[in-house]
């Protein structure tokens, strides 16, 4: 893999400097735009068509309508392709032994429970002991936090290190800052692992990334991160799969491409040169300061690189109210940074890979997967208005694709990693729902599924008549679109109500990609609304460990 | 951690390790791939 080409003299800065009035009225601005242009050409192009052919060209419209609906499955396709090829692209030939002094920053905000573990365990990884020290840096926490570190600091003088900000709360980037700045302070750190305080290091994980760094080209290192709670329940172990195939398989796609979306916020490891390079600081001004970082590193000419063999254990959430906070904190960071960026996307001959057109299909799959759900149905719809026949056809391609993506990507998830498979095999079957997988089924083998399912509704008594046939077949065609609403309600129901089971079975019908789906359609809203950039932890309990 | 490391060794013995990793799947894609198109190819065989 190369690096990307490192920036010229007089490149125009792709980060945008504008206020977030400005942003929001931008953002409206080229949603607005964006829509009545589509909107207003078809509707010329129709109406000067002659009326024969009016039909012809409306469903062409709603086949690449279909089609549009097919990106995400096409880019994640793509990058699983890709994941076998890591080896040609990880550089590992070009590695030589190479322990830089590593400071780790650790960000604490009431930790107390957790933090006295995460310091013995990063102590005790296996690295050379003298070139690894520990800076947590206390944010005002109000608990028993300081007390531990300061213990610490007290028995490991020269290898532990309490940083206190008096003024806290303003979030994980201005935390880091704090220790960044001392740490640059001092010339002693060759490179700054920044991680979270509850995160678990494997012995071997910091020296698995630190070796990358003995290739100059390399700017900065993530580790994989697998979901570790002890106490797991079928929301956790859903995360746990999530995890293989979002980090373990599209990050070493990733590498392939020469080219990385985002460093894990609780496992990367920059050299000293590389984050002097990007201003020896973390972006503030958004609520995804790890994306940031990352396309800086990148648009700065050096490479980022996913170590799927070093592995860190985290505790994610274990209730649908906690995943959403966290998930719509991601999301609306990535609103905020496809706009901040705005000048980067399909500019790749300026910003290299950052810019390229299979890195915008990656963002942008995942950015605007609403959208293109909302595409096939309406696509779907209108074809079923024009011609039954064709709707039905454009559907069945539609789920075929969507069958062979699901059956490679859960084979190589399983693959990838065995033991994660073994504990969340179910969620990984599981995971696009049950009235997905039902109409995937369908769609490979109708007779199979249709058949019984005919015979069984008709032994309750509900004769299947052509109109509830009709029913059914404009069901599973917006089907896409409504398990986002469906996701939306297992949310709204999981904060209100306290019986847990109706969310967990209308989540268990909609699928973790619908509940993702509809967490981008509330940080579409957030952001238009212009919500403030409050940064809410989210909760954790320290009941994680390394699970091997 | 007991006597000194061979830090070297130890160096050499991780990316020999990780090398087989990846090497291993690298052979485990092209299994999967092949029997997801032997099922593409024996659904529409049976159609």
């Amino acid at each position: 893999m190369t690096a990307l080409p490192a920036g010229r003299a007089g490149d125009p800065n792709p980060i945008d400097t504008a206020t977030p009035a400005e942003l929001r009225r931008r953002r409206l601005m080229i949603v607005l735009a964006s829509a009545a242009v589509v909107l207003t050409a078809a509707a010329v192009v129709a109406a000067l068509l002659p009326v024969a052919r009016r039909s012809q060209y409306l469903a062409a419209v709603c086949v690449g309508l279909v089609f549009l609906g097919a990106v995400p499955l096409l880019a994640s396709m793509i990058q699983f392709v890709a994941i076998g090829l890591n080896r040609f692209f990880i550089g590992y030939e070009r590695l030589t032994p190479f322990y830089p002094r590593v400071a780790i920053i650790v960000p604490a905000w009431n930790e107390g429970h957790v933090i006295g573990a995460t310091i013995e365990r990063l102590l005790a990884m296996d690295y050379p002991p003298d070139r690894v020290r520990v800076y947590v840096v206390d944010d005002a926490s109000t608990d028993a936090t300081p007390d531990v570190v300061r213990a610490w600091a007290a028995r490991e003088p020269r290898r532990v290190f309490h940083l206190r900000r008096e003024r806290g709360g303003q979030g994980k980037a201005h935390t880091l800052n704090h220790g960044i700045t001392r740490v640059l302070t001092e010339s002693w750190a060759e490179a700054l692992l920044i991680i979270d305080a509850d995160v678990l290091y494997e012995a071997s994980a910091l020296r698995r990334m630190a070796r990358h760094l003995s290739n100059p080209a390399v700017g900065a290192v993530m580790a994989d991160i697998k979901e570790g709670s002890t106490e797991g329940n079928y929301l956790t172990r859903l995360i746990a799969y999530e995890y293989i195939t979002a980090q373990a398989a599209a990050r070493r796609a990733q590498n392939v491409f020469g080219v990385m979306a985002c460093l894990a916020g609780g496992a990367q490891l920059h050299s000293r040169e590389n984050l002097e390079a990007i201003g020896g600081r973390i972006d503030t001004s958004t609520l995804a300061e790890d994306t940031v970082t990352t396309f800086r590193t990148q648009l700065a000419g050096k490479r980022v690189v996913f170590e799927g063999n070093a592995v860190v254990w985290a505790e994610e959430p274990a209730d649908l109210v906690g995943l959403w906070k966290q998930r719509l904190r991601w999301a609306r960071g990535n609103v905020q940074i496809s706009l901040q960026f705005s000048n980067m996307w399909l500019h790749g001959r300026r910003f290299g890979r950052l810019g390229g057109a299979l890195f915008a299909l990656i963002w942008f799959s995942v950015l605007l997967m609403p959208l293109f759900s909302a595409a096939a149905s309406a696509g779907l719809l209108g074809l079923y208005v024009l011609d039954t026949t064709a709707a039905w056809r454009a559907f069945r391609m539609l789920w075929i694709f969507h069958a062979i993506v699901f059956v490679f990507v859960t084979a190589m998830s399983f693959a990838l990693d065995p033991a994660t498979a073994r504990r969340a095999w179910l969620q990984g079957l599981l995971f696009p729902g049950v009235v997905s997988l039902a109409i995937i089924l369908y769609s490979i083998a109708p007779g199979l599924l249709g058949a019984p399912l005919t015979a069984l509704v008709e032994r309750a008594g509900i004769a299947m008549t052509p109109s509830r046939i009709e029913n059914l077949q404009v069901f599973v065609y917006v089907w896409v679109t409504a398990a986002t609403a469906v996701a939306y309600a297992a949310r709204w129901m999981a904060g209100r109500w306290r019986l847990q089971v109706v969310p967990q079975v209308l989540m268990l019908l909609a699928g973790y990609g619908a509940l993702l789906s509809a967490v981008t359609v509330a940080a579409y809203v957030s952001e238009i609304q212009g919500a403030g950039l409050a940064w809410d932890k989210t909760i954790k309990t320290g009941k994680v460990s390394v699970r091997r | 951690m007991n006597g000194p490391r061979d830090w070297d060794r130890v160096f050499h013995d991780d990316l020999a390790a990780d090398a087989a990793v990846e090497r291993r799947l690298l052979i485990k894609e092209l299994l999967i791939a092949a029997v997801v198109i032997g099922l593409v190819v024996l659904r529409e065989a049976m159609l």
